[in-house]
């Protein structure tokens, strides 16, 4: 036990010594929570507009200043040919064109009179804007008609479950939480455990009559408690900076946490098993652990929308197991017993790969 | 004529690692080919549940409607509204429409009939566009016509294309040159090349030129790669791509050398230049839009080289956009490019 | 005598190179036992099969009664071992070294603090300075220290004094022997000859196999043309007087630390000129100063007539310099690095080719041009980078530490270079903690605490010290050293 704590308080001196890599250990998951719960957002926002049109008759202001009006657009440009609308485009000055006729028909409208022209680079958001205009020019040909209340055929109530707010926090944080994790708990013990070889104090170690494997595991061991830190950091800030509430327990929230961190540390002894220098320490949990969980994780695209193949490839991937328990846990706020089977699926990861590491692990040098 | 020697140094390393060549090799293509499948926002196929409580011959129609469109996926036919909450809670479905009772006769009366959606909003993007894609098949009223322009199939691969471009240029351009300084630092040849007469100019020249050619090659592996695959081409002048690549790599590089001068090991380069990477990428509007971002965020993306590089990809990649009209963005991109790499000269120290 | 240490028939392979062969010794209880061979013969990995590191592919070997394969653990806790390489750990401070590598080996710095209090009050007023910092001799004795601390039956160090100061070595040895009084069986390996004459026995290893094992003197006499080459012969007629380096009242400081301190001297064109002194008396940093790597905090040097304050880039292009770490490019060809310097140097572009052969041919490395640096043993690294670093005929090359780490033939087959070079009229600067090439130095400086305490002719020198050799006059000088050699 009291090799145990010297290993864990050196390994500390290590980390406190080095303030810009402890510093952005620390810093990472603070300034990613600010920038996802605050900077990054899909909604649309002032959206730059411009106005094609030949006309000034009083309809057509009428629905100019309609859309102007809205928080979604800003008018920016009024132009009279297309091909001014077109340069307005290429320059990458606007975001949404709406064309109107020389004439508008007050009373017959159709669907051919107005013509919205949304930037299609980014398809999603260009489907979304179009329907935000379309449904203003709507309102405001509504307004013109003048005929009285118009009987809609459906009257249709949304409601927006877990996240009323629609923001993009709810999304993120369990992401976030993932990756941290996973970063901090794989690549920091590998990249740790691989410079004591490089450096020759494993040599030291080795021949010291403690347990090599225990060796190993005590150096685990800060790297744990660092992330138990930063989970604690992505919590807090999530709760009384982002509003993004834990609505389920928090027990088994800690619980599978504690499960995806044997995960991740056990993947990241693997890792120092098999290399021998510092940089392909890095390569390997770069290239095959830190890149697959954030593009196969559903951290930020949606596994469902992938081709079959790679939605196989997701599974064997731990973040995604664990990125979906916390949605559920924390976001939605189920009971622990709608999770039990990805629970399971970590924990038979977290066997097999202590497994594996055990079996890989050398009690020499080659 | 020192430059020729110590860059002919650089290729004869970079040849003769193991692993650099291929990485140079593999990772666009791994980035172009899987990438673009992989990260889609593309919202298809959302599992609908539908709760008809009415069972008449148009409630009927409406669910065959919505089974047909391309983006649901008709997943339960719940008997209640507890047990339609239960499949969004057990991630079996992900929207929620429930249709009234007496929903055939209030239309038939000329009265609204109203249905309820329930969407799981935590994935915010997907709430939005699931209810908005629900909206549209259940009242189809429309007052303009929408054109979708520069992607008209709303093909998400399109958009993706050009920014995995930008994001392969950084990764490989950046973080190479990172590394490269200070692992002559660990190796003590730096000491060597310290006390012969090389100046800091022609050094840090020495070692950002093998970049650009890095870049060119990644760069046209992924324009062919783009071809081939996807059958995208630049809509714009392709000279204008590789022009603004030039300047860009320069700027990379640049950032990569600097952070390598300023590092002592190659763990503390990797780290710092990952957290620069992490933020510039997510700031760059490369996922979402920097015009939907707050006031002061918007500012912060000014500094970031990266924003100005994706708009010049996106705007001569799918909008045609010619080389004057990417004038303002190049001119940045070039002070970017002067100021990184004089810091690098600057901060390169043959002395202490 | 008893057996505390048996080998029999091990054989060991890296894929097709064959590290050992066939090797088999004993060594008895309490013995000082000598492990000597060139750079590459071994010496390491019989290190590391002993101390359960590796494994041998064949044979067997048992230390303290324990076989190194069954029973490792047993052997890993009552061994200590000092790896070739200095493995501590460099962020931490000494006392934290200490008191972790006591925890590890499950005792207390107090428990045994009697073992290690001679070595380590030389290191108590450093107890919370990092490892890191610490000069080449403190680093060896922190090791040992570590090593020490949980009271092995026996201690396997490899090479410990490498870069370390001969007073500093000579303390270092005696600490051994006290060890060896207190019953402790020793295995060292060693690449100077006065360390190898106070073992018990040596074994002579030399590619992978074991030449001889015997006492000292008999190893020393059966193949003295490796360990003991004759000394060379030097005719130093056409030295003019002019001074090449001029140095007045030269300071530099760290902080509140005065690295060198108000030091004067010159040095004459065609001269070799050798620039002792002990770990950190301040040679490194002088020398540093003189090519233009740092900058001086007070006083004047010059250079070639240029000075080093404003005019080191000037400096740079007439001068030579080898480091201490070996720097060439491990991953270019040997013909490559000489090109690469050669072209930063300006030697025409025609030239280098035909120069480059010449040269390869004359250091004995031209059939190895098409090699990566990186496989070429260290001796031959050395000569490389020597030759490398006056390929484009420099009036001054400083050499830092240059032959550290090998053996006495190949240091030899090294100064033969120094000495050609010298006929050509280049002026040698060099540092060394081999008193037997002081020898060979034509002047000599001696540094202690930032300051020249000696300089004159060897053979002066010895006079004015009544001293036998360099070693006893570097004794006599360093032995007042209040930095405590650091």
């Amino acid at each position: 036990m009291k090799q145990f704590i010297a290993f864990v308080k050196k390994e500390f001196y290590h980390i406190l010594r080095d303030p810009r890599t402890m510093l952005i250990l620390i810093g990472m998951p603070i300034v990613q929570i600010l920038l996802f719960g605050f900077a990054i957002s899909t909604e649309v926002k002032n959206v730059q507009t411009a106005i094609l049109t030949s006309s000034t008759d009083v309809d057509t202001r009428h629905i100019i200043d309609r859309i102007n009006a809205s928080e979604y657009f800003t008018v920016k440009y009024v132009v009279h040919n297309p091909e001014e609308l077109n340069q307005l485009f290429r320059k990458n000055k606007i975001e949404l064109g709406i064309a109107f006729p020389a004439q508008l028909n007050r009373q017959r409208f159709d669907s051919e009179n107005i013509q919205i022209i949304a930037d299609a680079t980014d398809p999603n958001l260009a489907i979304t804007r179009g329907n935000y205009a379309n449904g203003i020019i709507a309102t405001a040909q509504a307004e013109l008609q003048q005929v009285g209340i118009q009987h809609p055929s459906l009257v249709i109530h949304t409601k927006l479950l877990y996240n009323p707010q629609m923001q993009s926090a709810y999304n993120f944080v369990p992401g976030i939480m993932g990756l941290i994790l996973m970063l901090i708990c794989a690549m920091m013990t590998s990249i740790s455990i691989v410079r004591e070889k490089e450096t020759g104090t494993m040599e030291i170690l080795l021949v010291s009559p403690m347990n090599p494997f225990f060796v190993i595991l005590s150096k685990a061991v800060p790297y744990f408690i660092l992330s138990i830190f930063n989970l604690t950091t992505i919590l807090l800030l999530s709760v009384f900076v982002l509003d993004v509430p834990i609505s389920g327990s928090l027990g088994s929230l800690l619980g599978v946490s504690l499960l995806f961190i044997f995960v991740s540390l056990a993947l990241g002894l693997l890792i120092s098993c098999v290399t021998r220098t510092q940089v392909a320490a890095m390569l390997a949990s770069g290239m095959v652990l830190m890149l697959p969980t954030i593009i196969l994780s559903g951290i930020i695209f949606p596994i469902e929308s992938m081709p079959k193949i790679l939605q196989a490839i997701t599974c064997i991937i731990p973040a995604r197991w664990y990125i979906d328990i916390v949605r559920k846990l924390m976001i939605e706020g189920v009971p622990f017993a709608y999770v039990w089977q990805e629970t399971g699926i970590l924990f038979i990861m977290a066997i097999v790969l202590i497994g594996i590491t055990t079996r890989k692990f050398k009690k020499r040098l080659d | 004529m020192i430059l020729r020697y110590l860059i002919e140094k650089e290729f004869k390393q970079l040849k003769r690692n193991k692993f650099l060549p291929r990485l140079i090799l593999i990772f666009p293509c791994m980035m172009m080919l899987v990438m673009p499948w992989a990260a889609t926002l593309e919202i298809e196929n959302l599992r609908i549940a539908i709760i008809d409580n009415d069972q008449s011959p148009s409630s009927q129609r409406l669910v065959h409607q919505i089974e047909a469109s391309r983006y649901f996926k008709l997943t339960g036919l719940p008997t209640n509204y507890d047990k339609g909450i239960a499949t969004i809670e057990k991630d079996q479905a992900d929207v929620l429409l429930e249709i009234p009772q007496g929903f055939e006769k209030e239309q038939v009366n000329g009265r609204p009939a109203s249905t309820l959606i329930a969407v799981n909003a935590v994935n915010g993007s997907k709430g939005s566009l699931g209810s908005a894609y629900l909206t549209q098949i259940l009242s189809p009223q429309s007052s303009a016509s929408i054109r979708y322009q520069f992607n008209p199939h709303l093909n998400y691969k399109v958009f993706m294309v050009p920014a995995l471009m930008t994001m392969v240029l950084v990764m490989l351009c950046g973080f190479l040159p990172a590394l490269n300084v200070v692992g002559e630092k660990e190796a003590g040849t730096i000491e060597q090349i310290n006390v012969t007469p090389v100046s800091r100019f022609t050094f840090t020249l020495a070692k950002l030129l093998p970049y650009w050619l890095v870049g060119f090659i990644v760069l046209n592996l992924c324009i062919l790669l783009a071809w081939l695959v996807y059958g995208i081409t630049p809509k714009g002048n392709i000279g204008a791509i590789y022009l603004a690549t030039l300047i860009f790599v320069l700027v990379v590089s640049g950032l990569g050398l600097v952070i390598s001068n300023h590092s002592a090991t190659m763990q503390q380069a990797m780290f710092v230049m990952w957290f620069c990477m992490l933020v510039f990428i997510l700031m760059s509007g490369l996922f979402t839009p920097i015009s939907s971002m707050p006031r002061w965020a918007q500012y912060i993306t000014y500094a970031n080289p990266l924003r100005y590089f994706m708009e010049i990809m996106r705007m001569v990649y799918l909008k045609g956009s010619s080389i004057t009209d990417i004038i303002p963005q190049l001119g940045t991109l070039t002070v970017f490019a002067t100021v990184l790499n004089s810091w690098a000269i600057y901060s390169y120290k043959k002395q202490q | 005598m008893e057996h505390l240490v048996e080998v029999r028939h091990i054989s060991k392979q890296y894929g097709q190179v064959q590290a050992l062969h066939d090797v088999s010794f004993q060594v008895g209880r309490g013995e000082l036992f000598g492990l000597i061979g060139p750079d590459g013969s071994g010496k390491s990995t019989l290190f590391r099969i002993l101390t359960t590191l590796l494994t041998a592919n064949e044979g067997e070997a048992s230390v303290n009664g324990y076989d190194v394969i069954k029973d490792y653990k047993e052997i890993r806790k009552s061994i200590g071992y000092m790896p070739g390489k200095f493995s501590l750990y460099q962020d931490l401070t000494v006392e934290e070294n200490l008191s972790f590598f006591a925890t590890v080996f499950n005792t207390t710095v107090e428990a045994h603090y009697d073992q290690i209090k001679e070595i380590y009050d030389q290191l108590a007023p450093f107890k919370n300075r990092r490892a890191g910092a610490l000069s080449g001799g403190m680093k060896q004795k922190l090791a040992l220290c570590c090593a020490l601390i949980h009271d092995p039956v026996i201690l396997f160090l490899d090479e410990p004094t490498t870069g370390v100061d001969p007073v500093s070595r000579k303390e270092f040895w005696q600490m051994l022997h006290r060890l060896q009084e207190q019953g402790i069986t020793l295995i060292v390996s060693t690449p100077f000859m006065d360390e190898a004459k106070q073992c018990d026995r040596i074994a002579f290893i030399q590619n992978g196999t074991i030449k001889g094992i015997d006492i000292p003197k008999m190893i020393l006499e059966q193949f003295k043309d490796i360990l003991c080459p004759p000394g060379l012969e030097r005719d130093t007629t056409h030295q003019d007087e002019q001074p090449i380096i001029r140095v007045e009242q030269l300071v530099k400081q760290f902080g509140n630390f005065t690295a060198v301190d108000h030091i004067s001297f010159e040095v004459k064109r065609g001269e070799i000129f050798g620039f002792l002194g002990a770990n950190g008396a301040g040679k490194t940093t002088a020398m540093r100063i003189l090519s233009g790597l740092s900058l001086p905090t007070a006083g004047k040097a010059e250079v070639m007539g240029y000075d080093v304050q404003t005019q080191s880039e000037e400096i740079k292009k007439h001068i030579g310099y080898m480091s201490q770490k070996f720097s060439l490019y491990e991953d270019l060809k040997v013909w490559e690095n000489v090109r690469l310097f050669a072209g930063i140097y300006g030697v025409p572009r025609t030239e280098i080719a035909p120069r480059t052969e010449r040269m390869l041919k004359r250091i004995g490395l031209y059939e190895e041009r098409e090699t990566l640096v990186q496989e070429l043993p260290l001796g031959w690294k050395q000569r490389l980078a020597f030759s490398v670093s006056i390929f484009h005929e420099p009036q001054l090359v400083f050499l830092d530490e240059p032959t550290g780490g090998v053996d006495p033939a190949t240091r030899r087959q090294f100064w033969e270079l120094i000495y050609q070079a010298a006929e050509r009229g280049i002026t040698i600067f060099v540092t060394t903690h081999y008193m037997d090439e002081a020898e060979y130095c034509d002047r000599i400086s001696m540094m202690v605490d930032g300051q020249i305490k000696a300089l004159d002719t060897p053979d002066k020198l010895k006079d004015q010290y009544h001293a036998q050799n360099m070693d006893e006059v570097f004794q006599q000088l360093a032995r007042h050293a209040t930095r405590s050699s650091d």
